[in-house]
């Protein structure tokens, strides 16, 4: 049986959700329903397989993924396939890069690392070959002169970044006309890398950049080869594209994502909520014959300097996980907007029934998260009216007009 | 490829990775990789990217589980079993 099969054979027995009872012989994707985060968010754990459902943390590893489409997301991986699913990126990047997950590595999240005094400081941890940074931490001058520093101390090999963070540090480096550090790889990943980024990099410091397209929901989709094209990592997932209701395999549209290895909330014909190109199979150069993705089309990235320091998605990100983590995840859906006339943001924030009178609250720990962070003058307004929420996820949940 | 290059070739591997584990060589073929020598999560993936590269082979799904991996002995058998494999498949 092959990787697909076996996991449709395994959802129709064991997960009540994708368990249709008309389809429990039918081992392909051709007449499965395409779901959305909508759909996810909503299940919440009714989308576990059943013999998930109950277990503990010690089991299960959690993946909080919301990035810039406001939607908080909370993905269960059962460990073991976490582990299968995270050697089909390995490989390739060993094979084609020579990285493996002993290198030293540079890499940027939204972990708290409270190893710091003032807002303005650097958070940031390090284990072993792992040098891992809030990439909220990096809003000011003083962070960035901290990481510049620390990176003196270190040998990294290589740096797993977002496009944003990777060109706040270049434009930093340029700025104080400090050379770049001497790295042997770098892989973008979480949001569109332009080509005028990618072109920078080579130009002013010698070093290609790797494009790689993988989300919490799934680990690795694709990823480029020293040949520029980017393979999707069959083993790990099967792509298709959808426009207007109509999935194929080739062409251009939604991105509807099947992960392979993922028992303890399958993502079957998941949309992923990215546009992209898909072509058919074709052998390439670097020896593989896989899938191209040959265009991604994701949420720009929106940000806005106040005081010199800057407020952008993964600050929003950053604050709205913390409270949600505070209070068992109250926030649905949100949207800010930073009105530059009024120098004010706003919040458009959905609470989750449960929580609908915890209004006050909801504010005054936002409130208290942008002001521990450095934000204290920040004039925020927080509105609970569903109505003002924007429903059309093809723009950012940062906006500043 | 003899067990025995295999298994040397292993050794050197492992060493590799596990620099500070205060086994010498010689006593490594017989050490538990996750009790011994505190293999996790970073070191039993570069184990599987580096031992398909060196010896030509994928490691089946089924069996990337790190309970499959503790010793060196365990490793051995899965490389001469998916070389084989490999063996048969390119002759039939």
């Amino acid at each position: 049986m092959t990787n697909l099969e076996i996991m449709l054979k395994y959802v129709s027995e064991h997960n009540s959700f994708y368990r249709i009872s008309e389809m429990q012989e039918d081992l392909t994707l051709e007449k499965r329903p395409i779901i959305d985060r909508f759909t996810v968010q909503k299940l919440k754990k009714k989308i576990l397989s059943e013999e998930y459902l109950g277990l503990n943390s010690r089991n299960l590893i959690t993946l909080i993924t919301s990035g810039s489409s406001g939607q908080p997301l909370r993905v269960y991986w059962d460990v073991k396939d976490y582990y299968k699913s995270m050697v089909c990126l390995w490989r390739r990047r060993y094979l084609y890069y020579g990285i493996s997950p002993t290198s030293t590595v540079l890499n940027f999240n939204y972990n708290l690392y409270n190893n710091v005094s003032t807002s303005d400081s650097l958070r940031y941890y390090q284990r072993k070959n792992i040098l891992s940074v809030n990439k909220a931490s990096l809003s000011n001058e003083k962070a960035m002169h901290e990481l510049v520093v620390l990176l003196n101390d270190m040998n990294i090999d290589w740096i797993y970044v977002q496009p944003s963070i990777l060109e706040r540090i270049l434009n930093y480096y340029l700025r104080h006309k400090i050379e770049f550090p001497k790295v042997k790889y770098i892989e973008t990943a979480g949001e569109v890398l332009s080509e005028k980024l990618r072109n920078n990099i080579l130009y002013y410091t010698g070093i290609t950049v790797t494009n790689m397209y993988g989300s919490e929901e799934m680990n690795g989709i694709a990823i480029e080869c020293p040949y520029g094209n980017m393979h999707v990592l069959s083993e790990n997932v099967i792509v298709e594209c959808a426009e207007n209701d109509c999935v194929t395999q080739t062409g251009k549209g939604s991105a509807i994502i099947t992960n392979l290895h993922n028992r303890a909330m399958p993502f079957i014909r998941y949309n992923q909520g990215d546009v992209i190109s898909l072509s058919e199979m074709r052998m390439c150069q670097c020896g593989f014959c896989d899938q191209m993705i040959t265009n991604i089309e994701g949420r720009e990235r929106t940000a806005v300097t106040i005081a010199g320091k800057i407020l952008d998605t993964t600050i929003i990100t950053e604050v709205v996980e913390s409270v949600n983590n505070l209070l068992e995840y109250p926030i649905y859906l949100y949207n800010f907007v930073y009105l530059l006339s009024d120098q004010k943001l706003i919040g458009y924030i959905k609470l989750e029934e449960l929580y609908k009178k915890w209004e006050r609250t909801v504010s005054q720990e936002l409130n208290k998260e942008f002001k521990k962070r450095g934000y204290s003058g920040l004039n925020i307004e927080i509105n609970y009216n569903d109505a003002k929420i924007d429903y059309n996820k093809k723009q950012s949940m940062f906006i500043v007009r | 490829m003899n067990e025995n290059k295999i298994k040397l070739i292993l050794i050197d591997i492992l060493s590799a990775l596990f620099p500070d584990c205060g086994f010498d060589k010689d006593i490594l073929e017989f050490a538990d990789l996750m009790d011994d020598l505190g293999m996790d999560s970073i070191t039993f993936i570069s184990i599987i990217v580096k031992i398909e590269e060196i010896f030509g082979i994928i490691v089946p799904d089924d069996m990337l589980l790190m309970e499959n991996f503790r010793s060196v002995k365990d490793i051995v058998l899965i490389v001469e079993h998916e070389i084989e494999g490999k063996h048969v498949e390119e002759n039939s």
